[in-house]
């Protein structure tokens, strides 16, 4: 996998306890998160009891870094220092579940891309900071990385 | 059957009241201050006193808006009500209804003041206003993802992936309501615009342009609600709440789950059945309907989950039956939040109020008995009919 370096500093991530070990996972380059210990659900953002059984136990697990491509937007105005425009951001369904925000690396897709299949990347600013990204992944999914 | 224990028309409101939209956004792009929140709040107040003909003295509830404090405002106003809230503005309707249902008050100012414009009160970025509230408004802040247009420019996205929609269908609503505030004196924009003006318009975050964005300016509203007992006897022009209901969305808030798998469409529903059920009427008694619309895409959205058409039929229902003035349901008639003044939905109930009592012309929509209220504001929808009859 290439190593992809972004040019400004990304926006930190908000402060939440809850969080951390999420963002440990990423920096990493491992992106996990929350399943459930007693039904399985897996949860994002992370939290302390299960939103369907209200369980706290719980286990971070890696994702597969499979999705796929459910929105995206693409900001033609320049609103934070990071994110020159035109700057593509995606909203993918995991293949665990949950819907996950993240850079769309190719940039503004075209009508019609719903459904594409993505693959979780990282990026890294200029202060080290890891961040997930997704970028389209071959068609058909062969799987694997 | 109705699914809660208000009844139709327990509450009505006798005044309305705001600050000038128009000449204060002129002055604030001057660089002018007209004035603090507490100030639009206040002018706006005195002006609905004025409407409903009424001394202070005789306000024994306040409910107040997000952006002034409670404590201060009932100060600055010298008020020493029985019963007191903070809310939104379809919040403080339904407080006002339930407070005035359960005997708590019997007439209630609800006051509203924003300085945003002047203030320059961040809606994007990693502190943006509300973030302390939804998650979702800050939480993707890292990825770029921080302006309330780039959460409604992923739903109109996803809405385009789902049923084909194309762009010009959207235009029909900045079209429409700039057409609405062509004919109202209070609204900050009054050019009438095009569909291709619509679209030769930047994106501001694509798939939305310029004009699907609400306006920022500063301003007021106020609104008396009284009991049944007393609008009949001492309002000149009573427009009853004769329908509330309400319903959350809120499982999957921050991944956006609500907006872009459903749209809100089954909060929507609920909300709106359950105001149909207390109003005794159905989406074809309508006359008018006033959407919150920080967005233009909040629109076919609404229409689609408040009862008006099938999922996916909006665009065509805005083409054919059409949302303007003089067409089939006449949708924003002062402007809405695009193109009369961004007050957080609370202008939308004087415009309701207003159309209900006939003083709107040249935007009257004639022969209106009712008019409908819609919001869904991240995932919490609200759905109100005002309407003529007690």
């Amino acid at each position: 996998m290439n190593e992809r370096i972004w040019p400004a500093a990304f926006p930190k991530p908000i402060p939440r306890d809850e969080d951390v070990p999420f963002w440990a996972s990423v920096a990493a380059r491992r992106m996990a998160l929350q399943t459930c210990g007693n039904c399985g659900h897996v949860r994002y953002p992370s939290g302390s009891h299960c939103p369907q059984c209200l369980s706290e136990e719980a286990e971070w697990r890696p994702v597969s870094g499979r999705a796929e491509l459910v929105s995206w937007c693409t900001f033609h105005r320049k609103y934070l220092p990071a994110f020159e425009p035109p700057h593509t951001v995606g909203v993918g369904r995991l293949e665990e579940g949950p819907l996950f925000v993240a850079i769309l690396l190719e940039g503004h897709l075209p009508d019609g891309s719903a459904g594409r299949p993505l693959r979780i990347d990282y990026v890294q600013d200029p202060d080290g900071t890891v961040l997930p990204a997704y970028r389209l992944a071959a068609e058909p999914d062969a799987g694997g990385a | 059957m109705n699914s809660h224990g208000l009844e139709a028309a327990t509450a009505a409101v006798v005044g309305v009241g705001h600050t000038d939209w128009a000449g204060d956004y002129r002055r604030t792009r001057e660089g002018e201050k007209p004035g603090t929140s507490e100030t639009y709040a206040a002018r706006a107040f005195v002006a609905a006193l004025a409407d409903a003909g009424i001394d202070k003295s005789e306000v024994d509830g306040l409910i107040v808006g997000p952006r002034t404090a409670y404590e201060r405002t009932a100060e600055a106003f010298g008020l020493n009500p029985r019963w007191g809230a903070q809310a939104d503005a379809v919040g403080a309707v339904v407080n006002a209804a339930m407070a005035i249902h359960a005997g708590f008050a019997n007439v209630i100012a609800l006051v509203y003041g924003n300085d945003q414009r002047s203030a320059k009160v961040q809606y994007g970025g990693p502190q943006a206003m509300g973030g302390e509230s939804y998650l979702s408004y800050v939480y993707h802040s890292p990825w770029g993802l921080t302006s309330q247009g780039a959460l409604y420019a992923l739903m109109f996205q996803r809405y385009k992936e789902m049923h084909g929609v194309t762009e010009r269908d959207l235009a029909e609503v900045a079209v429409a309501q700039r057409l609405a505030a062509s004919l109202n004196d209070n609204a900050v924009m009054r050019k009438r615009i095009s569909v291709d003006d619509y679209m030769a318009a930047n994106y501001v975050c694509q798939p939305l342009r310029l004009f699907d964005y609400c306006l920022i300016n500063d301003g007021g509203v106020a609104l008396i609600i009284a009991s049944r007992e007393w609008a009949q006897s001492r309002a000149r022009r009573p427009v009853y709440i004769r329908g509330i209901g309400r319903a959350d969305l809120n499982e999957g808030a921050t991944t956006l789950e609500p907006r872009l798998t459903h749209f809100y469409r089954p909060a929507q529903v609920a909300a709106s059945a359950a105001s149909y059920a207390m109003a005794g009427a159905g989406p074809e008694d309508m006359d008018a309907v006033q959407i919150y619309d920080s967005f233009s895409c909040h629109i076919p959205f609404a229409l689609e989950g408040f009862g008006y058409c099938a999922i996916g039929d909006a665009p065509k229902l805005m083409r054919d039956r059409g949302i303007s003035l003089g067409r089939g349901l006449p949708v924003n008639t002062a402007g809405g939040h695009l193109s009369e003044t961004y007050m957080q939905g609370w202008a939308h109930q004087v415009e309701a109020v207003r159309q209900v009592r006939g003083e709107c012309s040249p935007r009257q929509v004639p022969d209106c008995r009712h008019v409908h209220y819609c919001s869904d504001v991240a995932g919490k929808a609200f759905s109100i009919i005002y309407g003529s009859d007690a």
